[in-house]
This record gives structure tokens, C-alpha cells and sequence, in this order.
């Protein structure tokens, strides 16, 4: 069943339109991220579920009941920012605590569930800080706990990792995530970090320009990009323009040679497409081996270690440059550089881009 | 050998990095000297004198003489006025100040406004006098239109020459001086912490009382004493409005100076000491309160 | 509904921001109605030409000027080092330097000028009120005192928005002496500040009237309330002429701060592309 749904949302600021018929539909207790580039209209979406901006069209619903002319503070919705928001003049038990307060819980009830907050974000001896005499992480740990104790229906978190460093980012997101499930609150997510997005949710929205490129769960979001932005937006990939010679066959003509899909393209002979290829999915071939797959010919530009892979720059005969994806312990067998070199692809592992 | 060329050395250094500390020092002693000469020993000055007789002996009968009934009296109407023209200020500017940044004025509008501030805390003293004569003097600009529609102000009981006339004028500086000085404090207000206690269901009424008034306590209290002082201290605009009748301290202090009223000059130096006395203890207060409403600071 | 909570929020910010506009520009329309009223029945300016013709007017505004002038010269020799060099060489002494400079706000002009009179008064050990130039000396050191705490607020804000030790630093490791540091460095970077200081104090002791009064100065302020005690429709005329000379002076401060570097004086002197 649908629990938050968001039905053809619009948002227009004076003449610019930053969110355009955004159709998204959320089962109870899912996590879903929004990912996109900076401007893309992420927050502004956030901003809408929670109720602090109005869509200039289309409506909004949680749990069947139609919100988009709630106040925020009637929609029963939890929040993080990025700047963790927390209330200066309160302890961190004070900031955990307001939401029950406002709700008007018993003090006994209060200071129960604070405490389980805290012990439940590992902050269980903190009670009696201030938010400045806390870490950025534990800052942050607190903002959960505080929008998380009133029992919200809905969790909207705004890059809530973004001002931290890398190590804690990693714990964090784990732990958010585990406590998310414990409590099955569904959640929606907003970053531009796709490592981020990729590890938390169970489904990710790609967005551009205020619209949803794609939603789909980590795996054919990457696997599957919809759309060329998708594909160049997540992780490396190389491209290779070229003509659909048959469509049947899905024989493609580029300037490195020709190209077999080995599987039918749903497009004119004489097309201009796109393949998208991932680094990793290349293989490198050893000088005498042969391949049952495509085979692409050139020789190797430079080399960049980046710890668990060899990331390899190829110069294709008559083509663009490639990036292949070796791993480390294949380190002994790769090549010098300017050497001839082949590489080997699965022509299924091979996306047709729509232009 | 290696040692005794060492000692010396070693001895030598840290001298040589307080000597430089001591000619650092140097730098900071016109300041220290023009403060010393021209602030501070005036005011030693005057604490002395208000202890001392004529002649020189030590007497607690200055201080004693503040206590007469006309003096106090003039204390107790000065706080009174300060304090009435310092809330006043504080409560208008703060709504102003406000309506301004967080109630979605256009900006030109805030910008005008907090140039003409600029301009008007700056506007006090004699002109202000003048023009508020030409408002609300028996013969100014609302009173006479007040009358035109039936309306006596001065039947009232109302007159720009007393006390709420007076703190009225004053009120002329302190809200722009308000509005100056509270606008960092208001810019201050993050507005996810208002959007925060909303998402966990907070209403305005209760935001303002468990976070915003909270953290912007200490600032307008401070804006709250620089506005008293301000007022505490303002002489050129009483003389200007009501010649010296309006028997305020510092009237009172700058008839004494002039030769008059008094015919104890020490008690000239007891009236200065009251009205520093009343700055200390204000000030004091204030750090107190100030402590306490911002243990959540570093 | 939201559309509706919106704008309903709106209108007590409008009526309180109405309330006040007209609370600050009616005493002005008041005083420059006034100041039109001198010939009978008729709009006239004479009240304007009466105070600027006269001679008392113009030698006591002279005098301030030049008093203001030179407090102003004062207080920027005496603040800007002080500032400088307790950035730079002894951060321990600046809460120190900072409350003598705000004293002056909390201690009242007509306490401080007691103080002065008495203490360099006639049979003192620093007789300055039995000459002429002495007094005037006491009233420019008042003036300076008075002053302190915008003069020194506005420089050492200018320091801190440059971080004054780093680019000492950044200048002697390239090879700058310290004098070369302070003329070519630090100077041209806080001359905004110290303009915006400087209007800040001729606007304070244009119109200042206590020490000028109690020194016995031929000043513009003592001028003012004896203009008010004896005349009806000039002090009005001064009213407005004070205010718009604070209006000018205040506007000449902002145009100081917020010069950009590169930029000139006059905005037809501009080298720097606007951005
Ligand atoms: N209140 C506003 N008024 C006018 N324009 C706005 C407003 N809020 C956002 N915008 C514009 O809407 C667009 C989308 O903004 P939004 O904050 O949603 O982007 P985002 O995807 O969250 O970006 P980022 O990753 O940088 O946070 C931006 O171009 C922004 O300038
Ligand atoms: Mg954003």
C-alpha cells in the first residue's frame, strides 16, 4: 500500500520552475533517496513533504490523508538538516525531549523515552550537554534522536551527513539505517552523494532539473541507467557514439569497428546511439587469450592507482579514450604503458542510450 | 668548554623574549596614558571628592547628602524615565526589528528603514528637541491637528515637557539604536531551528518561548542596559526641551558644575558617584543575568 | 489555506513597519513645516536665510567643525596603532584596551567633563581651563574620549575582517619591514574602517553640547539651545539642516565601508569592473 505518495508535485519560485510534475509513491517503511546534482530541486521536494514550501501544483498525501495544505507542525513529520538545527539553549535531553513536550506527554513519559532515544543513538551519558560541547557526529546523532521520539510518520533527512568527515559519514549512515529498520519509519533521504545513496536505499530517485529521471533500487539504477544523465551521473562509464547498422541484430557501426549487441534494438537502421560501457566491466586480455565476446583494440595511455583498483587509461584505435577497471592483485599482469592491449566486454554488459 | 659557552646562551634567550615583551608594551602606553589622563583620573577623581570635606578630610556626609529629598527625587525620576524609555525602545525596536528581517518585508523597505536608523540614533540632542517642539509643542504640527478634530492633547494632562513627553522623544533614538543593535542577534536565528520545532509540532507562541526568546535573552538584555544608559545619560535634549526645569541627575549635575542650586560643591562629586554607582550596579546586573541566561554558550 | 497564513502573517509586520515610518517622518514634515512659517501667511525660507546670514552661526559651526576636526585626528592616532598592535603583539591586553574604549557609552558626558574640569581645573596641577587654548585642548581630548568606543569598535571591526596578523605575517616573509607593512599593507585595508570612524565622530561632536557648555566654548551646540531659547521658527530650520547634515554624513560612512578595493572615491573614478 502506498504511504506517502506525492502525485504530480510542481514548485515554481517566481518564473523558475525547480520541481516539475514529480510523481513518487512510497510503501510504509521504505527508505528512498533523492539523488542529484547541486540546484536539482532536492531540498525543495524535502521541503514540500515537511510542509515549509507549498507546491504550485499537485498534492501531496500521507497515509491516504491529503497534506499539501497542512502546517508543518500538524503533519506529524520528523526532520534532519544539514546543519544538525539543534536548539542551542537546550540540553541535549531538552532538544529530545521538545517534540514530547509540544505533544504535551507526561514528564515521567518524556524522560522515559528520551532516555531510550539516547541509549538507541548510542548518546546514553550525554543527557546534560549542551549542543556546543558536543562532536559534529554527536551533534548530528542527537538531531536523529530528537526527530525520531515523537514517533514521527515520516523521516526527511537533508544531506544530513554532509558536514561530517568521511569516517564518521560511513558509521553514521550505517547506524541510521539500522535504526530506521528497527523502527520502520519510512524515510526520504536527500544527497549527492551516490556512494551514500547506493549503500542506504532500498529505491533511489535520480533527479535532474526538478524532475525524477528514474526511480529504481540501487542495482538498475546502475545496471539499467533510464537516461544518459543517470548513466554519466552514477559511477565511471565510457561512451561510444555510433550508427545502428541492424536493428535485428543490433549491429552497431562506431569508429573503433563494428559492435554486436547480440540482441534486437527497438530502433531505425541508421540511428545515431550510444553505448555506455562501465570501467569494470572491461577486462583486459591476456596477449594470446581469446574471447568469445567483443573485443576492443588500442593501447594504454597512463595508469592510476586507486588502492583495491587500477584504474587504466586506453586509447582505442581510431577511437575515444577508455577507463578500465583492473583490481590491484591483477597489478603484476598489466601491461606498460604504450603497449598494444586488448579488451575483452560481454555484449550484454553494453547500454543502449537513448539520446 | 662546549658547557660555559651553553650557560650563557641559554640564560640569555628567555631574557631577551621578555625584554621584547616589555618593549611590546611600549606600543599600547600613548593609549594607556591619553585613558589614564582624560577617563580614568577624572572619574578617580570624583570617586575621591565625594569622600572628602572641603578642606580635605574624609566624610561620609556627601554621600549622606544624596539622600535629601530633592536629590533623591531626582535619582528615582531619572531611573524611572531611563527605565521607561529603555523598555519602550527595546519592546518597538524589537518589533520593528522583527517585522523587518523575519516578517518578510521587502527588502528596500529594510534597508531604508535601517539607513534611517543609522541616521536617527545619531540625531540626538538639540535638533531632536527642536523638531519634536514643532510635533507635539503647545503650538506643534499634531497638536494643532489634534485640536482641529476635537481633541485637547495638553487638556489631558499630556505635555511634551514631562515625563512621558519626554520619554517619547527619547524614543526617537532609542528604537532606531534598537534596531541596529538587535539585528545581528534576530539575523542570528537560524531559520531550521524554527522549521525543526515546527516538523516536531511546535506553534510560533511555543517556539518563541522554548528557543527563540531563550537565545535572544541575553542579547536584548544588553541592548536593554545600552539603551538605559543611553537614556540615563541624555542631557542636551532635556535642556533643550524643557530650559532646566525637568530637574533629571545629570540637570542637576550640570547646574551644580555651572554654580549653582548646590552649596556644597562636594556633593557635586557624591551626585557624579551616585550616577556611576548606578551604572556599576546596572552593569553588574546585567553580567549576572547575562551568565545565567547563557550557560548554553561557550 | 497556506496562501491565506501566509499573507496573514504579513499584515502585523506591514502595520508595525507603517507605525514606525511615520512615527520617525512626521516630527521631520513637522519641523520643516514649521521652519516655513516665518513671514505671516506665507511659505517662506526666511528662517533658513535668517540662520545661515548670521555671524554667531557661523563662527560656532566653524569652530566645531574644526574642534571635530581635530578630535577626529586624535582619536585615529591614538586607536588605530593601539588596535594594531594589540592584535598583533598582546591579544592578552585586548579585553583590557576594549572596556577603557567602552566605558565612554556607559559613563555619562556630563560625569566625565566634572571630572575634567575639576582635575585640570584652576589650581590644579594641570591648570587647562585657565587658558584658552588649554580649554580648548580639554574639550578635543573630551571629544576623543567621547568617541572611543565607535572610533575603536569600527577600526578593530575593519582589523578583524582583514585578519590583521596573517597578513602581517603574509608581508614579512616576503621581505616587508614593519613600517613598510603598516603604510602599504595594513592601511589601505582598514581606511574604509577608519573613514567610517571618522564620520561617526564628526557627527557625535558637531552638535555636542554638554562639554562645549561647561568648557564655555563659542560652539555649535551651546548655539543651538541658546537659538532655542530665544527664537521660534530657526530652531526648526536648524532642525532640518542638522538632520540632513547627519543624513550626509551617515551616507558618505556607508559609502566608505563598503568601498571595494580598487575602487574610487568618487563613483565616476572607478578602476575596479563591477562585479
Ligand atoms: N526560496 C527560494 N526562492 C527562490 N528560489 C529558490 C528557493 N529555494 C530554492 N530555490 C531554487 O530552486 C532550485 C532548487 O533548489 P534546491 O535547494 O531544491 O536544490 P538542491 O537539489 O537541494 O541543491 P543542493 O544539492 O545544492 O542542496 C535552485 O536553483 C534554487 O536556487
Ligand atoms: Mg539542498
Amino acid at each position: 500500500m502506498t504511504f506517502l505518495a506525492l502525485n504530480a508535485v510542481s514548485k515554481n519560485f517566481g518564473p523558475n520552475t525547480v520541481v516539475r510534475d514529480f510523481d513518487l509513491a512510497m510503501h510504509n517503511g521504505e527508505f528512498i533517496s533523492l539523488l542529484g546534482p547541486s540546484g536539482c530541486g532536492k531540498t525543495t521536494v524535502l521541503r514540500m513533504v515537511a510542509g515549509f514550501e507549498t507546491p504550485s501544483a499537485g498534492q501531496i498525501e500521507i497515509e491516504g490523508q491529503d497534506v499539501t495544505g497542512m502546517r508543518p507542525n500538524q503533519r506529524r513529520i520528523g526532520m534532519m538538516f544539514q546543519s544538525y538545527a539543534l536548539f542551542p539553549n537546550l540540553t541535549v535531553a531538552g532538544n529530545v525531549a521538545f517534540g514530547l513536550k509540544v505533544a504535551g506527554l507526561p514528564k515521567a513519559e518524556v524522560a522515559a523515552r528520551v532516555q531510550e532515544m539516547l541509549d538507541m543513538v548510542g548518546l546514553s551519558g550525554l543527557g546534560g550537554r549542551y549542543p556546543f560541547q558536543l562532536s559534529g557526529g554527536q551533534q548530528q546523532r542527537v538531531a536523529l534522536a530528537r526527530a525520531i521520539a515523537p514517533r514521527p510518520r515520516v523521516l526527511l533527512l537533508d544531506e544530513p551527513l554532509s558536514a561530517l568527515d568521511a569516517k564518521i559519514r560511513v558509521s553514521l549512515r550505517t547506524e541510521i539505517r539500522a535504526i530506521q529498520r528497527q523502527l520502520g519509519i519510512t524515510t526520504l533521504f536527500v544527497t549527492h552523494d551516490q556512494e551514500e545513496a547506493m549503500t542506504m536505499s532500498d529505491r533511489v530517485v535520480v533527479m535532474s532539473g526538478g524532475r525524477a529521471d528514474q526511480v529504481g533500487r540501487p542495482e538498475e539504477i546502475y545496471n539499467r541507467p533510464a537516461t544518459r544523465f543517470v548513466a554519466e551521473f552514477i559511477g565511471a562509464l565510457n561512451l561510444l557514439p555510433g550508427t545502428l547498422r541492424d536493428p535485428t541484430a543490433g549491429m552497431v557501426e562506431t569508429a573503433t569497428g563494428p559492435v554486436a549487441l547480440a540482441r534486437p534494438v527497438e530502433r531505425p537502421a541508421g540511428a545515431a546511439v550510444t553505448l555506455a560501457i562501465r570501467p569494470e566491466m572491461l577486462r583486459l586480455l591476456a596477449p594470446d587469450e581469446a574471447t568469445s565476446g567483443h573485443a576492443f583494440h588500442g593501447h594504454l595511455l597512463a595508469r592510476e592507482f586507486l588502492g583495491p583498483i587500477i584504474r587504466l587509461r586506453a586509447q582505442l584505435q581510431n577511437g575515444p579514450v577508455f577507463s578500465v577497471d583492473c583490481f590491484n592483485r591483477d597489478g603484476g599482469a598489466i601491461p606498460e604503458i604504450g603497449q598494444i592491449i586488448r579488451l575483452a566486454l560481454h555484449p550484454e554488459e553494453m547500454v543502449l542510450l537513448e539520446e | 668548554m662546549v658547557a660555559t659557552t651553553d650557560l650563557p646562551m641559554n640564560s640569555t634567550a628567555p631574557r631577551k623574549g621578555r625584554a621584547r615583551l616589555r618593549l611590546a608594551w611600549l606600543g599600547v602606553v600613548p593609549f594607556l596614558a591619553f585613558a589614564l589622563l582624560f577617563l580614568l583620573a577624572p572619574l578617580f577623581y570624583l570617586v575621591i571628592g565625594a569622600f572628602q570635606t572641603p578642606e580635605g578630610g574624609f566624610t561620609l556626609a556627601n554621600m549622606a547628602g544624596l539622600a535629601a529629598p530633592n536629590i533623591a527625587a531626582s535619582f528615582w525620576l531619572s531611573i524611572r524615565l531611563s527605565l521607561a524609555s529603555a523598555a519602550i525602545g527595546t519592546v518597538t525596536g524589537l518589533l520593528l526589528a522583527h517585522a523587518l528581517i523575519l516578517g518578510g518585508m521587502p527588502g528596500w523597505m529594510r534597508r531604508g528603514l535601517t539607513a534611517f536608523s543609522g541616521v536617527a540614533s545619531n540625531f540626538a540632542g538639540v535638533p531632536l528637541a527642536f523638531a519634536f517642539i514643532a510635533t507635539l509643542g503647545r503650538l506643534g504640527l499634531v497638536t494643532v491637528l489634534f485640536k482641529g478634530l476635537g481633541f485637547d492633547l495638553y487638556a489631558t494632562g499630556f505635555s511634551l515637557f514631562s515625563f512621558w513627553g519626554l520619554a517619547l522623544t527619547y524614543l526617537y533614538f532609542q528604537m532606531p539604536l534598537m534596531l541596529l543593535v538587535i539585528t545581528p542577534a534576530l539575523e542570528g536565528l537560524k531559520p531550521e531551528w524554527r522549521e525543526a520545532a515546527e516538523s516536531l509540532g511546535a506553534s510560533g507562541p511555543q517556539y518563541w518561548r522554548m528557543v527563540g526568546g531563550p537565545v535572544l535573552a541575553p542579547s536584548v538584555m544588553g541592548c536593554f542596559l545600552l539603551l538605559f544608559a543611553n537614556a540615563f545619560g541624555t542631557l542636551a535634549t532635556v535642556i533643550a526641551l524643557t530650559g532646566s526645569n525637568f530637574s533629571v541627575v545629570p540637570i542637576l549635575l550640570f547646574q551644580q558644575i555651572r554654580g549653582n542650586v548646590l552649596y556644597n560643591p562636594n556633593l557635586g562629586y557624591a551626585l557624579a558617584l551616585g550616577m556611576i554607582l548606578i551604572m556599576v550596579v546596572s552593569n553588574l546586573l546585567y553580567i549576572a543575568l547575562r551568565a545565567r541566561a547563557e550557560r548554553w554558550q561557550k | 489555506m497556506m496562501v491565506a497564513r501566509k499573507t496573514g502573517r504579513r499584515i502585523g509586520p506591514a502595520l508595525i513597519t507603517l507605525a514606525a515610518a511615520l512615527y520617525f517622518f512626521v516630527p521631520l514634515y513637522a519641523a520643516f513645516q514649521f521652519s516655513l512659517q516665518m513671514r505671516r501667511g506665507e511659505w517662506s525660507l526666511d528662517a533658513y536665510r535668517s540662520v545661515l546670514a548670521s555671524d554667531v552661526f557661523l563662527n560656532a559651526f566653524l569652530f566645531s567643525i574644526t574642534a571635530s576636526g581635530a578630535a577626529i585626528l586624535c582619536g585615529v592616532l591614538l586607536v588605530v596603532p593601539t588596535a594594531y598592535w594589540v592584535r598583533l603583539k598582546l591579544p592578552r591586553l585586548r579585553p583590557v584596551v576594549e572596556f577603557i574604549s567602552l566605558l565612554p557609552l556607559i559613563i555619562p558626558s556630563v560625569v566625565l567633563v566634572f571630572g575634567q574640569i575639576r582635575l585640570f581645573g584652576s589650581n590644579s596641577w594641570l591648570p587647562l581651563t585657565t587658558t584658552d587654548l588649554g580649554t580648548n585642548l580639554l574639550l578635543i581630548a573630551g571629544y576623543v574620549v567621547l568617541s572611543l568606543p565607535y572610533m575603536f569598535r569600527a577600526v578593530d571591526n575593519g582589523m578583524a575582517m582583514i585578519d590583521i596578523a596573517t597578513l602581517t605575517e603574509a608581508a614579512e616573509t616576503l621581505g616587508a619591514s614593519r613600517l613598510r607593512t603598516i603604510v602599504t599593507v595594513i592601511f589601505p585595508n582598514i581606511r574604509a574602517a577608519i573613514v567610517s570612524g571618522a564620520f561617526l565622530t564628526f557627527s557625535i561632536c558637531l552638535g555636542e553640547f554638554v562639554i562645549a557648555s561647561l568648557l564655555n566654548r563659542q560652539a555649535f551646540g551651546p548655539y543651538m539651545v541658546q537659538l532655542g531659547q530665544d527664537r521660534a521658527y530657526e530652531p526648526a530650520a536648524l532642525a532640518i539642516l542638522s538632520f540632513g547634515l547627519t543624513w550626509l554624513l551617515m551616507a558618505l560612512m556607508q559609502a566608505a565601508a563598503q568601498r571595494k578595493p580598487g575602487q574610487g572615491w568618487l563613483p565616476f573614478r572607478n578602476k575596479a569592473p563591477r562585479p
